[in-house]
């Protein structure tokens, strides 16, 4: 119930920040914040006392945070669209890329480590594949597929397969380390000697250090499915793939303010609620953490 | 070991001052007549779509993304350590500063960028100031935590109890221990300042043509990718190198600082 309550406190500080960094972009605050083009003065003036430009700045923040609330996000300096229906569709489109690409990830971790721990394969080769699967940059990667892609097939635009493979790639690379820590650091454990010592299989054993580092490895996996679907902008965008990365980079160059400003504060309810999961997955894997 | 490291890094600044005078052109000198030429003897690395040699270009470019890599570590490194040790001491400003964070953590740098980008126009400080505000909550709460571990050690209490004072217990104790994880930490984090580098240009928020980068030599070879492949190649290797020393560089502390503390047992 206190989490709760910090969490609330902590959108509604985010959402105040965002509003006041937003009227730091120059042009005309109604433009930027809503979309709504105003041009004689007595629509102007309508829309100023409509939207509460003419209030002190703290109704003004109060007054934005109601219309976040209730769907009010303002609309498309272009097309004319509601701006909360371009960012839900883009969350709808990354939400299944950052599933499933961070699924993959788990699942594909999760076998390496068996192979590497169970069956005593020698972890370097592993670990050289992850360094080079993770050190690469992203881009790079992209360009590689892409090039693959225009070889073997023909148009790629808007299909998910991509995205998710080079999400995938780089998501081995980063998380196999962290894992790999983590399932180490099990392996120290005490407990462990005694399983062995008890005669169990090296795959019993396995299976109980994984259930003993699982807290930790969830809540990074859920840390990077934040990250990807805040963050995966030159993925989405390599392959059009149309989720909040690409709204991203086509609001940047057509200059579509309200539509950064919405897919801001939307990628900050995002991270918070993430946040907010983990937190709570956290203390239910391990409620150890909750009396500290 | 300090000497070797004093070679490497006078090495290192030799070659990135090198650059101005073993580029064989100008990095913004266009002709229109060598466009996409692969890989010869008179470029080496081939030309791009307006005919500017590649080799001249990734010179530059990498200079400057290693160096504004350099920079903004630096500076969040700074930052975030000085505000990390203070805030050990006072509750006041760790609650404060604590809450600062938070915010960056959950408010993505990118976004601060562009807002940034929009007020004062685009350029190489919008790179600084993404890779700085993604850096200094991680860098900030390492402090603080090694810190506070610091400060309830029983040599400090008797610092304390010989009349130190706070800051010469800061400056003396605390900062001390706490600049050892700080520096490999800052080692660490140079991949990601690349990569944001990389992440900003391609998206067009970075450094602005004709200035080259790597991150904008790499957008363009992704552009012309099926006509001219040879553009990405030199970018890519560089970059991968880059990561590769790194790595070898945090194996090699870890193993020193595995065999300084079988030595303390």
């Amino acid at each position: 119930m206190k989490k709760v309550f910090i969490y609330s406190i902590l959108f509604i500080a985010i959402l105040s920040f965002i509003y006041v960094l937003a009227r730091f972009i120059p042009g005309d605050p109604i433009t930027v914040l809503y979309g709504e083009v105003a041009g004689d003065i007595v629509s102007r003036k309508f829309l100023e006392h409509q939207l509460g430009f003419d209030k002190p700045i703290y109704i003004q923040i109060l007054m934005y945070i109601g219309n976040v609330f209730f769907g009010g996000w303002g609309k498309s300096i272009y097309t004319g669209e509601s701006v909360a229906l371009i960012v839900f569709r883009g969350f709808i489109a990354s939400f299944k890329l950052a599933f499933l690409s961070t699924l993959l990830v788990f699942i594909f971790c999760i076998a390496m480590l068996y192979i590497e721990f169970v069956y005593s394969f020698n972890g370097r080769v592993l670990q050289f594949i992850a360094l080079v699967l993770g050190s690469m940059p992203i881009v790079v990667w992209g360009a590689i597929l892409l090039l693959f892609l225009i070889l073997f097939k023909g148009s790629v635009v808007g299909d998910i397969t991509p995205p998710l493979i080079l999400l995938t790639i780089a998501g081995i690379g980063v998380f196999y380390r962290l894992f790999r820590s983590a399932i180490e650091y099990g392996y120290q454990q005490p407990f462990v000697a005694t399983y062995a010592m008890m005669g169990f299989s090296r795959r019993y054993v396995f299976l109980r250090v994984l259930r003993y580092s699982l807290p930790v490895a969830l809540s990074t996996a859920l840390y990077r499915f934040g990250l990807i679907i805040a963050g995966a902008i030159v993925a989405e965008t390599m392959f059009m793939y149309p989720g909040m990365g690409f709204i991203f980079y086509t609001a940047l160059l057509s200059r579509d303010y309200p539509v950064l400003i919405g897919w801001g504060v939307a990628i900050s309810i995002t991270l918070i609620t993430i946040n907010f999961v983990i937190d709570v997955i956290h203390s239910l894997l391990d409620p150890r953490v909750v009396q500290h | 070991m300090s000497f070797r490291i004093v070679i490497a890094i006078v090495f290192i600044i030799f070659l990135l001052v090198i650059v101005d005078w073993i580029a064989p052109y100008r990095y913004d000198e266009i002709n229109l007549d060598e466009r996409f030429l692969p890989p010869s003897l008179k470029h080496l690395f081939g030309t791009d779509s307006l005919g500017r040699d590649l080799f001249t270009r990734f010179l530059y470019g990498y200079r400057l993304s290693l160096l504004l890599s350099i920079l903004s570590i630096v500076l969040s490194t700074a930052i975030g350590f000085l505000m990390g040790v203070f805030s050990a001491f006072s509750k006041q400003l760790q609650i404060a500063l604590d809450s600062i964070f938070n915010f960056l953590y959950i408010v993505p740098s990118i976004f601060i960028a562009v807002v940034a980008a929009f007020t004062t126009g685009f350029g190489a400080h919008i790179v600084v100031i993404a890779v700085i505000l993604r850096l200094i909550p991680t860098f900030y709460r390492i402090t603080k935590t090694v810190a506070l571990t610091i400060a309830v050690q029983p040599y400090i209490e008797a610092a304390k109890a010989m009349g130190a004072s706070t800051l010469y217990i800061l400056t003396r104790y605390i900062a001390r221990e706490a600049l050892y994880t700080i520096s490999i930490l800052s080692i660490y984090s140079l991949p990601e300042a690349l990569s944001t580098e990389i992440t900003l240009s391609f998206i067009g928020l970075g450094i602005q043509p004709p200035t080259p980068s790597i991150g904008n030599i790499l957008a363009e070879g992704i552009k012309y990718i099926t006509i001219a492949p040879h553009i990405i190649i030199p970018p890519t290797i560089a970059t991968f190198t880059t990561i590769l020393a790194i790595d070898i560089i945090r194996e090699k502390i870890e193993k020193h600082t595995k065999e300084t503390y079988n030595l303390q047992l």
